[in-house]
Formats: C-alpha cells, structure tokens, sequence
C-alpha cells in the first residue's frame, strides 16, 4: 500500500481529498452512503457568527456541464454549530476544517479566535470569495489592500493552520495570492465559484431569486486549473486545488498544476462516491507509476523550475 | 437512502409524453414509503450534468421492483427515455420525508404527472384498508395516465379534464369544490401538482378548512439535504419563517405552512 498522506505546511491530511465547503453540509447527509472519516478533510458549510437565513429561492440552476448555486450561506450560526454539529463530527472522527465568513473584519477574527481552539478543528478557511452574499462575501476577496488587512488580523489570533480561499472574480489572481501570502496565509485554497446568470425566457428575468450565482462543475475546471498553475508560481504557499473534478484524471491535472490537495464541490451531488473513488483511483496510480507519495505529483507541469 | 444500481425491468409508453420505468431494486423497494422520491442519474457525461427527482409511483418490496411515472418535458426525461430494458439506472434514494397518516376518508387530488406520489399513496392506503377518493386532473384526454392498472378497485376515482374531452369539464379542483359543496367531505386531502393548482387549492381550503398536506417540487443539485439548493419558506411554530430543504423536510409539507401559497392565496 502507498501512503497517501499530504502536508500542507503543518496541516496533515491521511490523503489529498477533501469535500468542499457547502457541497457535504456538516457531514450527517453522506454519513450513510459513505465512511466519513476515509476523507482527506470535510470543509463544513460556511459559517456565521449568526444564523443565516440564505436567499430567496430559486437558489439553483443547471447549466451547461455544471450549475449556478445562490444559497446565501444559510447556516445555523457558530453557537449551534458548536452545540450540536461538531461534536458529532468530532465523536465520528471526521477531520473537520470550518470555512469563516463575514459581514465585517471584526466578524471573522470573534469567529477565529473562538474555533482556533476548538478539539477537533484541524484549520480554519477564511472564506473571502463567496459571490451570493450582500456584505462582506468576496468584497474581502477581490482588492489585495482589503485581502491584506483581513488576513493579518485574522492570522493574528489563530493559532491553527489558516486557509484562505481565493476569489476567481479577480484580473490577476497572483496578486491576490502574494497579498494573502505577505499578512500570513499558511495555505490557499481556489477556486471559489465563477459569478454568473442565467436568464428564464419565459418571465424575461434572472431565473435566480438573487439574481447572479456562483458558476461551478467540469465547466470551470480549465479556468481553476489555470489559476492553481499561476498562483503555484506567485507563492511559495502549499495549494488545495477545486472546481469541476470528478475522477482521477481531472485530480492530477490539478496536482501537477501545483496543488498539494484537491478538492470535491458539484461532483458530490452528481456522484456521491466521488471522493471513495479518487483515493482508491489515486493509490492505484501510484502504485502504477512507482510514485511514493501524491506529493511526488504537485506541481510537474512547470518542469523544472 | 442507498447509491445503487438499480435495472430496467419494463418500459412502458402510458400517455402522451408520459412513461413508465419498473426498476428492480430490492432495497429501494422495500424502504421507500408514499411521497418519498429517488434521484436518477442521466448521462456519465457532463450534460445534463444533474440528477433529477422522481416520486415513487409504486413500491413492491416483495419483488423487489419499484416504478417512476415520468413526463418528458426536457432534455434530461427525454434522454431518461431512450433507456431500454435490462440497463443500468444509478440511482440515489429513497430520500425526502413523505405523507404523514391523517384522517379517514383521503381524497387525494392530482393534477397532471401530480399523479405520481398520489398513485403511490393510494395503494399504501387501500391495503390499510382506509376509503379513498382519487381526483384526477389533466388538460385533456390524451395527457390521462390509466390509472385504473395503479389503482386498487376501492379507491374511486374523479376524473377532470379542462377541455371536458373527459368526465368532469373544468379544473379538478373545481371537482372537488363541487363535491365539498355536496357535502362529500373528506378528513384530509393530499395534494401534487402544478403550482396554480396547489395555489387554488390554498384558496379554496381557506372555506373548507380540512388538514391539507401537498407534495412540492423545487429545483434541486444534492437531494440529500447538503447544499440546501431546494429551499422552500415554512412558517414554522411561534410564528418563525425559515427556509426548509424540499429534498430533506420536504417533499411533504402542510399545506397552511407554504407561506408562498397563503402571501398570495389571501391578498
């Protein structure tokens, strides 16, 4: 057997895949049809300080090999997530990262500074790319000065790995990262969601009750790929890499774009026994290969560097 | 809820733009109850790239085999209906909360492929032995599913046809008006069909006051309740409003609690 445990920095992972952040809930949906603790990490449905009631309906739509989502992070709050959704988690062993968000700086930092050192917590994802909310969202995401003032006072009190997760609504995606590298990001994580629309032909409106949402699936990975291979070059930062991947192939075109991790978004709701899939995919092919480790994979579309 | 393959046992062309798939598979089969939904899996490529919901119509635990009523009305049902028998379906479910038992007599009031959880509903009562009035609504003729090969010999059926090609010339819902008004009053009725009916039957029901429960359809990516796509607004106890999960709360819901079926019905 080989191994497939990953270190980003100082986070270990037992293997490079991950469910991404509002795709798997708290975990409790999927807990039936699959072992929750074979995942890599399960990055919890964004959290609040405060519950969140989440937008009007309709809230998703398919689209051309992928979907636009507008959920509006609709979540129980951080007291319920504490009360009742962790400690399940935790008692089942699952390797819990808590994607943060909020309206203000001061938001995200009371909600670092209570979950850094929560038992159970293996890293925090500050979520500045959300394109559905109306305050905060990727407004933190797409000015590097913003990103920068967020991320140092966030870092300040978290004394776990801190993730950031990056905005692909940006001209140059590079800068974003460095800023976010600069004021003490340990990992980053891209893409968020694409923003988009879909027009309903027969009312002559946004079919989406909140107008635009976040495009995702096999539609964007080229895009996100591209993203990871130039931020792989921007920052010395390990990387988890997402957007539209549904087998092992679509995996390793992102690890060999730079990412050390990837992770799973739509490709859960299409097939649920995505993330099974890849890591039983991915030890097979390093056997195959005679490769000792996913790392071995991260980042050799740039050649020699 | 399972991840399965389930097997096309018979496809069957039973109305215009309207199928029937028997699927075997045994533990769909015997976990699903009425209102209860499965999620079908179309294509391995990318497009149509969703799954998309269909209520069990009918449940047969001891063969092992459960049926879908399925319309096409898109791409994903018409490529759902070139599938030819022995193949492969995946399949994701039972999933969803369905009808929850009320009062005797049920009239069950269908509008159009509404028929579907209700044909479902109506075979689990008539084996518990409770009276059942089935109201059956389409446009016309040729959208009529027979039901009379669903339904058990008990259950009596209302047909309503808007163009009055068949039994009763209107809106089913004025069928069941005209019956109420009759004093044929049932003690609750279950509902699933297209807004504007679920949306009249609110209405109506303001007069009749009898426990209503209908069946919703929301656009849906996960079904299971995980990305909270299908969200339709309850008004819950103490007054509080929230969005809850067509896919996981849902598809069932008491009718009074819609609160986009009563902003409406009463302004």
């Amino acid at each position: 057997m080989q191994k497939l445990q990953v270190e980003l920095g100082s986070l270990v992972l037992k293997n490079p895949f991950m469910a991404a952040s509002g795709t798997f809930g708290f975990g409790e949906e999927y807990a039936n049809i699959m072992d929750l603790q074979a995942l890599g990490a399960l990055v919890v449905k964004g959290l609040t300080l405060k519950p969140q009631k989440g937008n009007k309906p309709p809230r998703v739509v398919e689209t051309p090999a992928g979907m636009l989502n507008a959920i509006g992070l609709q979540n129980p709050g951080l007291d319920s997530f504490l009360a009742r959704e962790l400690p399940r988690l935790n008692q089942q062993e699952i390797p819990v990262i808590v994607n943060i968000n909020g309206a203000e700086e001061s938001d995200f930092v009371t909600l670092a500074r209570e979950l850094q050192d929560v038992p159970g917590i293996l890293a925090l994802e500050l979520n500045v790319s959300c394109p559905n909310v109306k305050e905060g969202g990727m407004a933190f995401g797409t000015s590097p000065a913003v990103l920068s003032s967020l991320v140092e006072k966030v870092k300040r009190v978290c004394g776990i790995p801190l993730i950031v997760k990056l905005s692909p609504n940006v001209t140059d995606i590079g800068e974003m990262a460095r800023a976010a590298e600069r004021s003490g990001a340990d990992i980053l994580s891209l893409i968020n969601t694409i923003k988009g629309m879909v027009i309903d032909t027969h009312t002559a409106r946004p079919l989406l009750g909140n107008l635009t949402g976040g495009l995702s699936g096999p539609a964007i990975r080229p895009v996100a790929v591209r993203m990871v291979y130039e931020v792989f070059q921007a920052t010395g930062l390990p990387l988890i890499g997402m957007g539209g991947v549904m087998s092992l192939q679509d995996a390793l075109e992102f690890f060999m774009a730079g990412a050390s991790a990837v992770a799973v978004g739509a490709g859960n709701f299409v097939a649920p026994d995505t993330i099974p899939r890849l890591i039983a995919d991915l030890q097979s092919y390093l056997e195959r290969k005679g490769m000792n480790s996913p790392a071995v994979l991260t980042g050799l579309a740039h050649g020699s560097r | 809820m399972f991840l399965t393959t389930a097997r096309v046992r018979k496809k069957e062309t039973v109305a215009r733009n309207c199928f029937t798939l028997s699927l075997k598979e045994e533990k769909i089969a015997s976990h699903c109850t009425p209102g209860q939904f499965v999620h079908v899996r179309l294509s391995m490529g990318y497009d149509p790239f969703l799954r998309r919901p269909f209520s069990v119509a009918a449940a047969d635990p001891a063969e092992g085999v459960f049926r879908l009523l399925i319309q096409t009305v898109g791409e994903g049902t018409r490529l759902l209906q070139g599938i030819q028998e022995d193949q492969p379906l995946d399949c994701l479910g039972p999933l969803g909360s369905g009808f929850v038992p009320g009062e005797a007599p049920y009239f069950l009031v269908a509008g159009g492929i509404g028929a579907a959880p209700l044909l479902f509903l109506a075979q689990t009562l008539s084996k518990q032995n409770q009276p059942v009035r089935f109201y059956y609504g389409t446009a016309s003729e040729a959208e009529r599913v027979p039901l009379h090969a669903w339904l058990p010999a008990t259950v009596e059926q209302i047909d309503a046809t808007e163009d009055g090609s068949k039994g009763f010339s209107g809106r089913v819902t004025a069928a069941l008006d005209r019956d109420i008004l009759q004093g044929i009053r049932p003690g609750q009725i279950m509902a699933c069909g297209p807004e504007a009916m679920l949306r009249e039957l609110a209405r109506l029901n303001a007069t009749w006051k009898i426990p209503m429960q209908f069946s919703l359809e929301e656009r849906m990516a996960c079904a299971t309740g995980a990305c909270q796509g299908c969200a339709v607004e309850i008004a819950e106890e103490a007054g509080m409003i929230n969005y809850l999960r067509v896919c996981r709360e849902g598809p069932v819901f008491e009718a009074h609690k819609v609160v986009e079926f009563h902003a409406k019905a009463s302004s």
